[in-house]
């Protein structure tokens, strides 16, 4: 019979391996999917070049589907909708619907070797189950500044290396590519709601659409403004499409999700965000307008953390490739 | 299926606030080569300050809303280094005049979609992160709140004669001045400069017509 302590030391074992084994495939994953580019937050955009798309007519067509199917089903139905039930409601049933899908987030953030996040998705999902009444409410980021952090399978894949590969304009779903469409058949069986569709498609896709119908309620007159600023509106919508998910891989979105820096090495490093620091701005808070809806910002992070941080990864003398996009002064 | 699928219906419906927001600025602020995110911050400050003017509220006014928007926007937006970001290499190419033209054409365009569209504003809140300065280079990283929902909105600006201006926009991570570069490049991959400012001329048009 196995001791326990030979047991355990054989599971850390194997979590060790393991975690070699993805710490090397991420920093290779890396290693080819970026290229060498100064400082991205003052550099020139990179040109992400026009989109590979053989499929253009075919995508056209159910570009156009979806362009018809908004204005004749969902936006009719959202408005209907929307006119018997109070906003408030339909926007707690929209933080329902994405705290319904806290296992997607979860599991990608832990498969991209991101534990601090994965972390904060199992708190708030934990948090807003049961204070928040299964999902209705966020009292994980409005009381714990738990701030949701977005991940799904495409972006695991991008994240090791996978390429976008051809772009598809699917009918109803929209805009992807070969590594999303990849993505969201492996997010489906992460999402609660494939497991009703398996056992009552009927009610799988009723629940499916009630929920795109909500969301669509509070987002009207988006998609209506979206193509008025558009000359092709199809082109526009493919760029904004590949520009936003290589911005989401890449975590260079500053906002809601966390601070990433990242180098060749594949070191990833997080900051807890909101750290008290320096106030950027030389206004005065005082003078700003107490109303409601302009919220001065005394926003800020750990300017000398920042600072340490770039400094270690300056003095390693890797050639690597430093993003500090951090919330903080501009003295970096 | 994810909520992502729906996030570019958000995303220009933002940029619209957003752009106009972003601008405001009476000139009454000394800002000239200052801090980055105060220009931002004071340009919020006057665009809902004229949202919050009573007395130029209502529909009668809304033109006069317009124009003065549209006055503050010209002195905050750097809508040659716009164009000639968004035509790329197209842009050497072309001769002075026709250059005046599609930036005449193209801040038009963004005057009559986003600027005007600013009396769709309904409570939201801005948040400023912070901002960064690298030589002539400044990005001011902010938050527009809307119905719970947090957007990310960068702001790039350049000095120039020690002025702040912007010169793109990003949401969510998408550069404004770069989703039109790959349209304009998409059609002038097709057809030639003068088929593109047929377009622009067509979309400006339909615009004011409204």
């Amino acid at each position: 019979m196995k001791k326990p302590s030979d047991f355990s030391l054989q599971l850390c074992r194997v979590f060790f391996y393991c975690l070699a084994f993805w710490l090397g495939s991420m920093t290779i994953a890396q290693g080819q999917d970026m290229a060498v580019d100064s400082d991205l937050a003052f550099g020139e955009e990179r040109d992400i070049g026009i989109a590979s798309d053989p499929l253009e007519s075919v995508n056209r067509v159910f570009f156009h589907f979806n362009d018809k199917l908004y204005f004749w089903v969902v936006k009719p139905a959202a408005q209907g909708y929307s006119y018997f039930i109070a906003e408030d409601v339909r926007m707690c049933v929209r933080s329902f619907f994405k705290n319904l899908l806290a296992p997607v987030r979860i599991v990608n953030n832990l498969l991209q070797g991101k534990v601090a996040n994965t972390g904060v998705e199992t708190a708030r999902f934990v948090i807003n189950s049961t204070l928040g009444i299964v999902g209705l409410a966020d009292p994980a980021k409005n009381e714990f500044g738990l701030s949701p952090k977005d991940e799904d399978f495409g972006q695991t894949l991008g994240v090791y290396g996978f390429g976008e590969g051809i772009y598809f304009c699917w009918p109803v779903f929209g805009p992807s590519n070969v590594r999303d469409t990849v993505g969201l058949a492996g997010d489906f069986f992460l999402s609660p709601v494939s497991y009703l569709s398996m056992s009552d498609s009927g009610a799988g896709i009723a629940v499916q659409a009630g929920g795109e119908v909500n969301n669509t309620s509070l987002t009207l007159g988006d998609y209506e403004d979206f193509k008025e600023s558009a000359i092709d509106p199809y082109v526009a919508l493919r760029d904004a499409y590949r520009q936003y998910r290589q911005k989401k891989i890449r975590d260079v979105v500053v906002g809601k999700d966390s601070v990433y820096i990242s180098t060749f090495d594949g070191i990833e490093k997080t900051y807890a965000q909101d750290m008290p620091g320096t106030v950027f701005s030389e206004s005065d808070p005082a003078s700003a307008p107490a109303d409601d809806f302009f919220v001065q910002a005394g926003t800020s992070v750990d300017v000398e953390q920042v600072l340490v941080m770039r400094q270690t990864l300056l003095g390693m003398n890797k050639k690597a490739d430093v993003t500090v996009y951090a919330r903080g002064g501009y003295n970096f | 299926m994810k909520d992502g699928n729906t996030w570019y219906l958000k995303f220009f419906a933002v940029i619209i606030l957003t752009v106009a927001f972003s601008v405001m600025h009476l000139g009454t602020s000394h800002a000239a080569a200052g801090d980055p995110v105060v220009v931002i911050k004071d340009a919020v400050d006057e665009i809902i300050a004229i949202l919050q003017d009573e007395k130029l509220a209502g529909p009668t006014r809304k033109a006069e809303r317009k124009n003065r928007v549209v006055s503050i926007v010209e002195k905050k937006f750097d809508f040659r280094e716009m164009s000639m970001r968004a035509l790329a290499r197209h842009w050497r190419e072309r001769s002075p005049e026709e250059q005046d033209r599609f930036v005449s054409l193209f801040k038009k365009l963004l005057e009559n979609t986003y600027i005007a569209k600013i009396d769709t504003y309904s409570g939201e809140k801005v948040v400023f992160r912070k901002g960064a300065v690298q030589g002539n280079k400044a990005i001011v990283y902010s938050d527009l709140i809307r119905k719970n929902i947090e957007t990310p909105v960068n702001y790039k600006l350049k000095n120039s004669d020690d002025r702040w201006l912007v010169y793109d926009v990003e949401v969510e991570g998408v550069s404004l001045v770069n989703n039109y570069r790959t349209q304009f490049s998409s059609i002038l991959s097709r057809e030639n400069f003068a088929g593109l400012i047929a377009k622009l001329e067509e979309k400006v048009g339909k615009g004011t017509a409204e």
